[in-house]
């Protein structure tokens, strides 16, 4: 019976604080964009202006919804949920702290703790994909239909080096479990990032390409494209594409703590208490989800071709060069 | 009971014993308040008021304090259209279309005159008024309005807003039948009472239209056939020797004019021929192609009626003319009348591609046929409109100008009420986003500029495509006029082969607003306020241009601290229309930031002309003989004070832009233009010097004393984006120069800014105000201003390249023409020829580098 409470709690919490997330990153974008741009922001719903997502949120549920003439309904209306949930779902495997002790129950901070993590992070990102696709073809719209196939081929190059990133850290944890990976970095100098910097590199930049965010936001892509494949979309379902945007930007960015910073590891506090660990987990995570706006507001956009050179010439064979290192040095230093 | 029940539901709704009512009075009140909090707009970006709009968004009044600043630019996603600007006829189908697109409930804000009336533009182009086809929530004055008054229409448009009960509504919605308020019922929309008002007494009603009698009786022309001068004035201009020789024996006819440029008559048949002699004999780029109507209402006719006029520029020195005359050694222009109902003349747009479309401009408003033209449609109006607008047989109101939107309007609410879109959609045949129009007239061919090349859009994808097995399916995208990179109003209807551009067509004249034709109505000096909305985002370098051309007509000049005065506006004015076109490339490749450090620059740039003109922009502040008022020492130190920071921001660009691996990556190499392509395109001004030219009309023919001034003409090597970037970079460094200059001159170059000069000048306002003479004089000016009969062309150097002003008076009070050669049309232009076999992606940064206004192009 308590096990089912803790599980449920915990489900709530970290779903709750996804949720959250998300909805302070659509006001983060706003706010720190404006910093950055000699503005305000928006300050006039509650102080500094917290309530705008609840406004925004409520607004967009309010709205009319269209479908357009000729658009496949059903597709059309699932799209956006396929693209929401598998972020949603990913949360689920990732460690936000140690093991905790409340009133002598023994809690593992993770909602579900697979010895196959990393897998189910990679399963369900690629099926994030098909939310982007299939609203974009379902649109029947030129501008759409060029978004989700921009969005399909930007997937496929850069969920390899993606993927070879991630195989680096494998190599060194030796398993695919998440919590493995952060118990073998509990000590501030076993984090990767010390040993596999380029990882870390290669890991950002996929990172961004796989969450379409600017520089790669090929699939939007205002200027160009309007709104790529949400361009016919309306009301809450178009929100639900950018919920599951923010929340995949938020599971690559505590995904980036975990796998070369060691997650809730704080450095030279070995021994810190779980709530530091989380802490200090939030706070990692934070500084990526900064980092998402701080790119996004600074860089032009790439061009399409230049991106996928970019992937296929140049991010893959360093992923592979760094893996086949990495492969070789542990087999080395084993014997 | 029962009514007064119906129309004040408050008292039932806010009943706090009843708790239902107190239930669906909070939910209404949270509704309320997220949508009021939550106005994302639509930002109907259509001409001046634009840019005020951008300045809306920028750091200076932020909208985003009102969580209104998401703009987006499809219209599923929006909740106010806000429609800034002049709105034609032909832009109405598309923004009716955006308006129908939008998902309820929507509001809509009228910014501007324009859009509130019509405006100043009482012409055949432009609705007057946008509540003829859209329901407006709140209008906002102004011309264009400041960002505060726009600040404060949200606000009222928040507080009624707040007023609504959607709680109500929705429970109406789902008892009764379906209202469907969002698709198109005219007659659900709450202005529809004031349109159908309208309907009977509109300007535009045809049987509103009463010829209007001539004030001032017209000389005619007699039976020389040509346009003469006043040779007290302009007399014939000396030839260049090549220019004779290239002319001798085809019976051409030296003709007077004003301005130094040797002008000659040339028969209908020997054309063709004079084009390929000029042609051979260095000519290399078409200035202006454009027609003036001899006809007089009121009078017999007169034939030949139309006088077709070319001006041709040689970029190729011609070693006999290197003393101070060399100019006029540049130019020659030509001249032919062809009777009305034989109203055609050769095509020379083979020998200079430039001259394409100029040629359909003049098909486009005379109905001149230009044959050979391999592509003669109609420019600026749409292609059934029906009329030819500059005749002067045609009114100025037009004749029904809302027939082609009404017809289309009909058709397409019959289309929605019997459920054809809905079939047509089923059958795969939906209609395309933002696509009113989409069908192209059969048999366009494609407009090469190598001789020879394929001019088939299928071979010219075959050519482009390679062994690529996939190439060949070609696709139809339609750009615009709605859309987030075209700055402004431009159409483009691309052939994409997946993502290449195989063609691009553009369609102009969503914002033609009659201006050449209001200058006839209007009068030479009423004229100014409308060449500030040629290219507003430097409108006091198009005063300047305008008012040379009348000044060259009267054969007047400016007293010297008055030509200092333009010389520092018009380099304020190049550095503020630079600025907008770093903001608007920068945040088409995605680079948003540098957008918003542009316009709080900006901003500064506002506060100086604020300040001297009273105005942020459309200031009018040149005058025929002068400027209006002299410049106080308070503009002069707050000149001082921006000149001296602002190189600072340029070199934060540098490091954010200019060596930016991102920015030169998408820049370099893209849109290659060589000098010889760039001069024949008609390409001028930044556009031209990226390529390599050294040519600016401030070196080339200095006017307003820029000889004087110490600068440097910035010229690229390679002629792509990246090199366009650069010289516009540094002309502004250049500018910075000028002005400091200007400032020092202003120091000891005391005296007049107005000329003396009581036939063609306005007298200072503040005498004015004393004296009874000085008033008669001011009243004779405004309403009657007269120029010496002949015909003159000026052009100055406009940021956006040559800007010129071809006046034609024939003595009398009203003009005859004035045509205005806009660059940015030229630039335009050339965007098929770039664009070709290059990224959809490259077409953003395409526009971009062109750099045009729309206000200017379409005129």
């Amino acid at each position: 019976m308590t096990e089912i409470v803790i599980w449920v709690v915990k489900v709530v919490v970290v779903w709750g604080a996804l949720l959250t997330t998300a909805a302070i990153m659509s006001l983060a974008e706003r706010k720190v964009s404006a910093w950055m741009q000699y503005r305000y922001g928006p300050n006039r719903v509650g102080p500094f202006g917290v309530l705008q997502p609840v406004a925004d949120g409520i607004k967009f549920i309010m709205k009319e919804e269209l479908v357009p003439a000729g658009a496949n309904r059903l597709l059309f209306r699932i799209a956006p949920a396929l693209s929401a949930a598998p972020a949603m779902l990913a949360v689920a495997v990732i460690p936000f702290g140690y093991t905790a002790v409340i009133a002598g129950h023994e809690i593992t901070l993770s909602v579900a703790d697979l010895d196959i993590g990393i897998l189910y992070i990679l399963a369900l990102g690629g099926l994030g994909v098909y939310g982007v696709i299939l609203g974009g073809w379902a649109s029947n719209s030129k501008y759409s239909l060029l978004g989700g196939l921009r969005a399909s081929a930007q997937m496929i190059s850069y969920e390899l080096t993606l993927m070879l990133s991630i195989m680096a850290v494998v190599l060194m944890a030796g398993s695919l479990d998440l919590r493995q990976i952060i118990e073998g970095q509990r000590a501030f100098l076993d984090w990767n990032i010390f040993y596999q910097p380029l990882a870390f590199v290669l890991f950002t930049i996929a990172m961004f390409a796989e969450t379409n965010r600017h520089p790669f936001d090929f699939a939007e892509c205002e200027p160009e494209l309007v709104g790529g494949f949400h361009t016919e979309y309306s009301s809450m379902r178009f929100a639900l594409f950018f919920l599951g945007e923010y929340c995949a930007m938020t599971v690559m960015a505590a995904l980036n703590t975990t796998l070369f910073w060691g997650g809730p590891s704080v450095p030279f506090w070995p021994d810190a208490p779980w709530y530091v660990g989380v802490v200090a987990f939030i706070v990692k995570t934070s500084f990526f989800l900064f980092l998402f706006i701080w790119v996004r507001w600074t860089l032009p956009r790439l061009r399409f071709d230049q991106l996928m050179r970019l992937g296929w010439q140049a991010l893959l064979p360093l992923a592979l060069a760094n893996v086949m290192v990495t492969g070789a040095v542990i087999a080395l230093t084993a014997n | 009971m029962g009514s007064l029940k119906e129309v004040a539901p408050v008292t039932s709704g806010s009943d706090p014993s009843s708790k239902s009512g107190f239930l669906a009075t909070s939910a209404d009140w949270l509704i309320n308040w997220s949508r009021k909090n939550s106005l994302w707009p639509m930002p109907l970006g259509l001409s001046c008021c634009g840019i005020e709009l951008m300045a809306l968004l920028g750091p200076k009044f932020d909208l985003a304090r009102f969580g209104a600043e998401a703009a987006r630019f499809t219209p599923r996603q929006c909740d106010l259209m806000l429609v800034a600007g002049t709105l034609t006829w032909k832009m109405a189908q598309a923004a009716r279309t955006i308006y129908d697109q939008m998902p309820d409930p929507k509001w809509v804000i009228a910014m501007g005159v324009c859009s509130s009336t019509g405006g100043m533009y009482d012409s055949y182009a432009v609705v007057q008024g946008v509540d003829s086809i859209l329901p407006v929530d709140v209008y906002v004055p102004g011309c264009p309005p400041r960002p505060d008054a726009v600040i404060d229409a949200i606000i009222k448009l928040q507080k009624k807003i707040a007023r609504d009960k959607p709680v109500r509504r929705l429970l109406a919605k789902s008892a009764g039948p379906e209202i469907d308020e969002g698709t198109g019922r005219l007659d659900h929309q709450p202005n529809a009472a004031v349109l159908h008002a309208l309907a009977d007494r509109h300007p535009h009603d045809p049987r509103a239209q009463q010829p209007i009698a001539d004030r001032v009786p017209r000389p005619t022309p007699g039976d020389a056939a040509w346009f003469v001068g006043n040779p007290a004035v302009g007399g014939i201009a000396e030839a260049p020797a090549r220019v004779t020789e290239a002319l001798a024996g085809l019976d051409a006819r030296p003709l007077p004019s004003n301005d130094g440029t040797p002008l000659f008559g040339v028969a209908r048949e020997r054309l063709r021929e004079a084009f390929e002699r000029l042609r051979r004999a260095g000519f290399d780029q078409s200035t202006f192609v454009t027609a003036v109507d001899h006809l007089h209402v009121g009078l017999p006719p007169v034939e030949p009626r139309f006088e077709v006029l070319w001006q041709f520029r040689s970029y190729h020195r011609d070693p006999g003319h290197r003393d101070a005359s060399q100019a006029r050694g540049d130019s020659v222009r030509l001249a032919c009348r062809v009777r009305s109902d034989d109203a055609w003349v050769p095509t020379c747009c083979d020998l200079w591609p430039g001259a394409n479309f100029s040629e359909r401009e003049v098909f486009d408003m005379f109905g001149v046929r230009f044959d050979g033209h391999p592509d003669l449609r109609r420019l600026l109006m749409p292609d059934d409109y029906g009329h030819h607008p500059l005749r002067k047989d045609f009114p100025q109101q037009g004749i029904e100008p809302d027939r082609l939107y009404r017809q289309w309007d009909r058709e397409r609410r019959a289309r929605w009420l019997s459920g054809e879109a809905e079939r047509l959609a089923a059958a795969g045949d939906g209609a395309d986003q933002q696509q009113p129009d989409a069908q192209q007239p059969a048999g366009r061919r494609v407009f090469e500029y190598a001789p020879g090349a394929a001019t088939d859009p299928r071979e010219v994808a075959a050519s482009l495509g390679g062994d690529d097995p996939l190439h060949g399916e070609l696709m139809k995208l339609n750009m615009g006029p709605q859309h987030p990179a075209t700055h402004g109003v431009l159409r483009l209807v691309m052939t994409l082969d997946g993502e290449t551009m195989v063609d691009a067509d553009p369609v102009v004249g969503y914002l033609h607003r009659g201006k050449e034709k209001t200058c006839e109505t209007l009068g030479w000096h009423k004229f100014f306020p409308h060449t500030d909305r040629l290219d507003y985002v430097q409108s006091l370098g198009n005063n300047v241009g305008y008012a040379l051309a009348l000044e060259k007509l009267a054969g007047i000049e400016a007293p010297p601290r008055a030509q200092v005065i333009r010389v520092l506006i018009c380099e304020l004015s190049r550095i503020m229309a630079h600025l907008i076109y770093i903001s608007a490339a920068s945040i088409d490749l995605g680079a948003v930031t540098v957008f918003f450090l542009m316009f709080k620059e900006r901003e500064r740039l506002y506060d100086i002309m604020d300040a001297y003109t009273g105005h942020r922009m459309n200031n009018t502040y040149v005058r025929i003989g002068g400027v209006y008022a002299d410049i106080d020492d308070r503009v002069t130190a707050a000149a001082h004070e921006f000149l001296d920071t602002f190189p600072a921001l340029l070199a934060e660009v540098d490091k954010l832009l200019t060596r930016n691996r991102i920015w030169v990556d998408r820049n370099r190499d893209v849109g290659v233009l060589t000098a010889e392509q760039a001069i024949a395109l008609s390409l001028t001004g930044p556009s031209l010097r990226g390529s390599g030219v050294e040519h600016d009309l401030r070196r080339a023919q200095p006017y307003s004393g820029y000889e004087q001034y110490d600068f440097d003409v910035p010229v690229g090597s390679v002629g792509d984006a990246y090199d366009r970037y650069l010289v516009r970079m540094e002309e502004m460094r250049q500018s910075v120069r000028i002005c400091k200059q200007a400032l020092d001159k202003l120091e000891h170059v005391k005296g007049d800014v107005l000329l003396e000069d009581h036939r063609f000048v306005l007298p200072p306002k503040g005498r004015v105000h004393e004296s009874m003479e000085e008033l008669i004089y001011q009243f004779k000016i405004v309403t009657d201003l007269r120029l010496p009969r002949g015909q003159a062309y000026h052009a100055v150097e406009a940021a956006k390249g040559e800007l010129g002003f071809y006046v034609v008076s024939d003595g009398s009070s009203r003009p005859v023409r004035c045509h205005i050669r806009a660059p940015g049309l030229m630039n335009v232009q050339a965007l098929p020829h770039i664009s070709r076999g290059r990224l959809l992606s490259d077409m953003v940064a395409l526009i971009g580098s062109m750099d045009f206004v729309m206000g200017e192009v379409d005129r």
